[in-house]
């Protein structure tokens, strides 16, 4: 019932948002702008906890920790938060109005959309192809990429040796000949970390899948292993305890961040200046807490910058 | 019914109330016995529950907490983390955050499972089956798990067992956590010893007075003591093991542990609990103001039953009196009417009316009082009826009181309403007339009451003659109270009476001087008698015929030094009304008879002695006077003459009649003197034996003028003879009357033409004078 009564707020606010965007295309919608209007467009792909997304008939759930980050962020601008549903290709073009790819280490400009939102957060991974396109915001999270095989795969985890560079052309040697499951767009695009060029049988899904897709599929047995970041590897392993094993690191170690077309400085700016606000009282600590809680240990070194985790 | 009721609510039902109260008082004494037993039982019971239900506990406490562990050892982090460690990933790369996900596991088992706001685990540590220390929730965890190599806790799935850290022993859990169905390490537990100790105290307190100890073979745990010493200690000492030897004693195992519950509790009737000996005194103190309730209802009840009783008693009465009420009152006017009628009776005369002596008194009282305030004078009349006695005895009781009525109407007719007329008993009439004027108007009205007896009265068609003799007194000249005036009354009276009768006499000084005479001589004639001073003098009797003395009257003639000569017409009535005759009488037989026979020497003489009718009212003794005086003098018995007057035949009966007889036939002459001049009923003469007759002198007096008294004493002397009787006339004065009398055949006679009475010496010279001998 509530979310029928959201649904259509949201279809109303599109209604008029088209409109205003129709017939003032050639205007910036910065933070002014978006105070103006008074509602902020969370364009989101669902993926891992930072962003769950479900609609089936009348049933709509939104949840994960970039959408209460967003939500908490609209709430400190004093304007209307709204969410953009959106996919890995698509997502940039929603933000820019400029739709873009990123094949074969290079980024390819598609055709001109319409903007539909205003901000991108969902666990996106900095990526310089990226950054081209648009801005992100400071960093507020840690990732890598691991690659993660079946637990009856005869792939043995590396032994760690205390240098990522190491480790990672462990796993590289380990996978040649392998299947490893990758997907384009996102993080687990195997051109970012030049997989083509270890001998592993790249397998990209034939259908688009999503990324907290991508560990069913191996147990499926679409692929022996399968590219995974570490805030997913972390869910799965807990999800499927004894049913898949990490290898090893494939990439070194990243970060995300939310992103904003490269014309709305201020309301960046009043992005980074919320994130300092709620890493300083703790907020945000709790959030991760909430959404990620093993990744808190993980990363123990990075969320000790902002804050002291433990007990 | 009724019965019952009174049977049940007399003091049976305070008797039974008794019994029941003792019965009640022995039941709850006895009750509270068998109370104290099944008290301590119970407590026994209680206690053993109470242990048994804290053994319980601790069963499920470790059987909770067993899970727990279990659900722990299997928990998906659990198996995530061996699984990865399986699967060979390095901690850096994905078994860290399986760890860290274990590790907040056991903190979240610390710090979520609580009791009483206490936790049960201390410690949670997970040691590889290697013996290498995989997570643990201690900060500081320098605590060696060695004993985990002890074999027997490898093959056990869950071991409890004690651990003595220092000075605390502990209970320690280890789980054996097993994946893939094989042992791969073990989840150690120390759990809160207070949450133990809380567990197993519950219902314990300071005052409870219990001890116990959680003991297993690899040592004890102390919970608690509040019977010995202060808490907290750990052991039991020595001394206080002695101690212990008297309290109830529970040992139960625990189930599933190796753990026993050792328990000690004071006993019941060491304990300040109620169903003790106070509380029976308490009892039976409470039993004391019942007891007296008891008492005082039994008292009540008792005053009750009376009081009920009363009031039925006096429900009945009241019943019964109305009843006699009715009849009272009705017998109170009777007696009312009786009583008027007796009030009446007792101040009037049944026969005439009138008021009696009392009430006469009474109204003269009042009459007196009257004329006191008025200052007037009455008049009080005495009216005595002349010979009313006579009447009476000669013509009967219904005469007399034809008389006295007829009497008191002739009275009543003529006097005032204002006087008062009352009869004082017998014939004598009391007039009360106030307001007199003077004297004469008394004299008047005495002069009209004599008259109203002029008239004879009329009895069974005879006519009686009566006449009235009055005595009159006056207040206030005569006295002034009721007394006085009755008795000047009645001396008026009779002085009136030896007037002549037919007569009234005021009162006067003088009467009172001769009243007062009589009182002196009185006296005086006593005197007399006991100093010998009266004397006998003789008359000579004379026969007529021959002129010649044949006999002597014997005369008492009395000489007062004092008063002089006194008349025996004055002192032998005296005599008579004081007694003094009978003596008199004596005195003259003796005298006479001694004196008789002394002269029987000089001439066989008779001697005459006077009899008053007041000596033969004791017959006897007067017969024995004259025996004696016969005897001891010696004179023949017919010598003597005894003279007796008409008043004796009056008054006579058969004593009188039989002592004249026998007087007779023992020789004695009987004579009647005075005769005459009383009521001479001739049909005496012929019932009494008469030897003589002797005519009074009044009819000699007047004889020689009077031919009517000439008459009168032929005719007696003719009477005489046709009777057979001497005749002996007295008072022959002169020679005529002794001529005349002896023509007319009169045999003795004597006077003072012969001889006045003299001394016995003088008429011894007249005896010898005529004999010639002097």
């Amino acid at each position: 019932m509530r979310v029928t009564k959201f649904k259509n707020t949201i279809k109303n606010i599109l209604f008029m948002g088209s409109a205003l965007i129709f017939s003032q295309a050639a205007l910036a919608i910065d933070l002014q702008e978006i105070k103006k209007q008074g509602v902020l467009r969370h364009i989101g792909v669902p993926y891992a906890n930072f962003l769950s997304y479900i609609k089936k008939d009348d049933f709509e759930l939104l949840s994960g920790l970039d959408v209460e980050l967003v939500k908490g962020f609209a709430e400190s601008l004093g304007v209307e938060y709204q969410y953009v549903p959106a996919k890995w290709n698509n997502a940039i073009g929603k933000l820019t109005g400029q739709h873009a790819q990123f094949k074969n280490n290079q980024t390819i400009i598609g055709d001109e959309c319409v903007i539909e939102g205003d901000i991108i957060a969902n666990g996106v991974t900095i990526l310089d192809w990226r950054a081209e396109l648009a801005d992100f915001s400071n960093d507020y999270f840690p990732s890598a990429v691991w690659l993660v095989a079946r637990a009856d795969s005869d792939l043995q985890p590396i032994h760690p040796t205390n240098s990522i560079d190491k480790d990672i052309k462990k796993v590289k040697r380990l996978i040649n000949g392998r299947d490893v499951l990758a997907m384009e767009h996102s993080c687990l695009d195997p051109n970012l970390y030049n997989l083509y060029s270890t001998g592993a049988n790249i397998i990209l899904p034939a259908t688009e899948r999503r990324l907290n897709e991508m560990v069913p599929a191996i147990l499926n047995k679409d692929a022996e292993s399968t590219l995974l970041d570490v805030a997913d590897t972390l869910i799965a392993l807990e999800k499927w305890p004894g049913e898949i094993k990490v290898i090893g690191p494939v990439s070194q170690e990243q970060r995300m961040g939310a992103v904003f077309r490269k014309d709305s400085p201020e309301l960046r700016k009043a992005f980074n200046q919320y994130l300092d606000d709620i890493k300083k009282d703790g907020t945000y600590l709790q959030l991760v807490e909430k959404h990620y809680p093993s990744v808190s240990y993980f990363y123990s070194d990075y969320f000790d910058n902002t804050h002291k985790l433990g007990r | 019914m009724k019965k019952l009721k009174r049977k049940l609510s007399s003091s049976r039902l305070i008797i039974i109330a008794a019994v029941l109260l003792a019965a009640y008082l022995v039941s709850i004494l006895a009750v509270t016995n068998f109370g104290q037993t099944r008290l301590k039982e119970s407590q026994q019971r209680e206690l053993n529950l109470k242990v048994q239900s804290y053994t319980s506990m601790l069963e499920y406490f470790f059987n909770v907490t067993n899970d727990e562990l279990t659900n722990l050892a299997s928990d998906k982090s659990m198996l995530t983390y061996f699984a990865n460690l399986a699967s060979g990933m390095s901690m850096q790369y994905g078994l860290g955050a399986s760890l860290f996900n274990l590790n907040r596991e056991l903190n979240r088992l610390i710090d979520h499972t609580e009791i009483s706001q206490q936790s049960v685990y201390q410690r949670l540590v997970l040691v590889g089956y290697d013996g290498t220390v995989i997570a643990d929730t201690a900060k500081n965890p320098d605590t060696a798990f060695d004993m985990v190599n002890i074999p027997h806790i490898r093959e056990q799935s869950l071991t409890m067992r004690v651990v003595k850290d220092g000075k605390c022993s502990y209970v320690q859990l280890v789980k054996r956590v097993e994946y893939a169905g094989k042992p791969v390490a073990f989840l150690v537990a120390d759990l809160n010893r207070k949450v133990i100790i809380s567990q197993l105290t519950a219902q314990e307190h300071a005052d409870s007075r219990s001890r116990m100890d959680l003991i297993s073979d690899e040592g004890d745990i102390f919970i608690w003591d509040s019977l010995t010493t202060e808490l907290q200690a750990d052991e039991p000492k020595i001394d206080e093991k002695s101690a212990l030897a008297n309290k109830i004693y529970f040992e139960i195992e625990i189930e599933n542990t190796p753990f026993k519950l050792r328990s000690w509790f004071e006993s019941v009737n060491e304990k300040d609990i109620f169903t003790s000996g106070w509380f029976i005194a308490s009892l039976s103190f409470l039993a004391v103001p019942v007891v007296f309730g008891l008492f005082y209802t039994f008292i009540i009840n008792n005053a009750n039953i009376i009081l009920r009783t009363k009031f039925e008693e006096s429900h009945k009465q009241r019943r019964f009196l109305s009843a006699q009420n009715q009849l009272l009152i009705e017998e109170i006017e009777k007696r009312k009417a009786s009583e008027q009628e007796l009030a009446y009776q007792a101040s009037h005369d049944a026969l005439t009316g009138l008021p009696n002596r009392n009430c006469g008194n009474d109204r003269l009282e009042q009459e007196l009082v009257r004329a006191k305030r008025s200052n007037t004078n009455v008049l009080i009349m005495f009216i005595d009826l002349d010979n009313f006695k006579q009447i009476n005895d000669t013509l009967g009781h219904s005469a007399g009181d034809q008389v006295l009525m007829q009497s008191t109407a002739r009275l009543l007719d003529s006097i005032r309403d204002s006087d008062v007329l009352a009869r004082l008993g017998g014939d004598e009439f009391l007039l009360v007339i106030p307001e007199l004027k003077d004297l004469d108007s008394a004299t008047y009205l005495a002069a009209r009451v004599l008259s109203l007896f002029d008239a004879p009265f009329i009895w069974e068609n005879q006519e009686l003659f009566i006449s009235t003799s009055i005595g009159m007194s006056v207040y206030p000249q005569d006295g002034n109270n009721v007394q006085q005036l009755l008795a000047s009354a009645d001396t008026a009276m009779y002085r009136a009476k030896q007037n002549g009768r037919n007569a009234f006499s005021f009162y006067n000084a003088a009467m009172s001087a001769d009243l007062q005479r009589t009182l002196d001589l009185d006296g005086r004639l006593r005197q007399a008698l006991a100093r010998d001073e009266l004397e006998m003098y003789y008359q000579p009797i004379i026969e007529l015929a021959s002129n010649k003395i044949i006999g002597a009257e014997a005369l008492m003639r009395w000489h007062d030094t004092e008063f002089g000569f006194i008349s025996p017409d004055e002192f032998i009535p005296l005599a008579e009304k004081n007694g003094l005759i009978h003596l008199l009488g004596e005195f003259a037989i003796n005298k006479a008879c001694m004196q008789a026979a002394e002269w029987q020497k000089i001439t066989p003489l008779h001697i005459a002695i006077n009899f008053s009718s007041v000596q033969f009212r004791r017959c006897d003794t007067l017969f024995e006077q004259i025996n004696a005086g016969l005897i001891q003098s010696g004179l023949p018995a017919d010598k003597l003459d005894i003279e007796i007057t008409e008043s004796l035949l009056f008054n006579h009966n058969e004593e009188v009649i039989t002592l004249l007889n026998k007087l007779q036939a023992m020789g004695m002459q009987l004579s009647i003197d005075d005769f005459g001049t009383g009521y001479s009923a001739l049909s005496y003469l012929q019932k009494f034996p008469f030897d003589k007759l002797k005519i009074d002198r009044a009819f000699l007096q007047n004889m020689q003028d009077s031919d009517s008294d000439r008459e009168l004493v032929n005719a007696i002397i003719a009477m005489a003879k046709a009777l057979n009787l001497k005749v002996v006339a007295e008072g022959i004065e002169d020679q005529w009357h002794a001529d005349y009398l002896r023509i007319m055949n009169c045999e003795y006679g004597q006077g003072y033409f012969y001889s006045k009475p003299v001394p016995a010496k003088v008429f011894e010279l007249l005896l010898n004078k005529e004999k010639g001998l002097v």
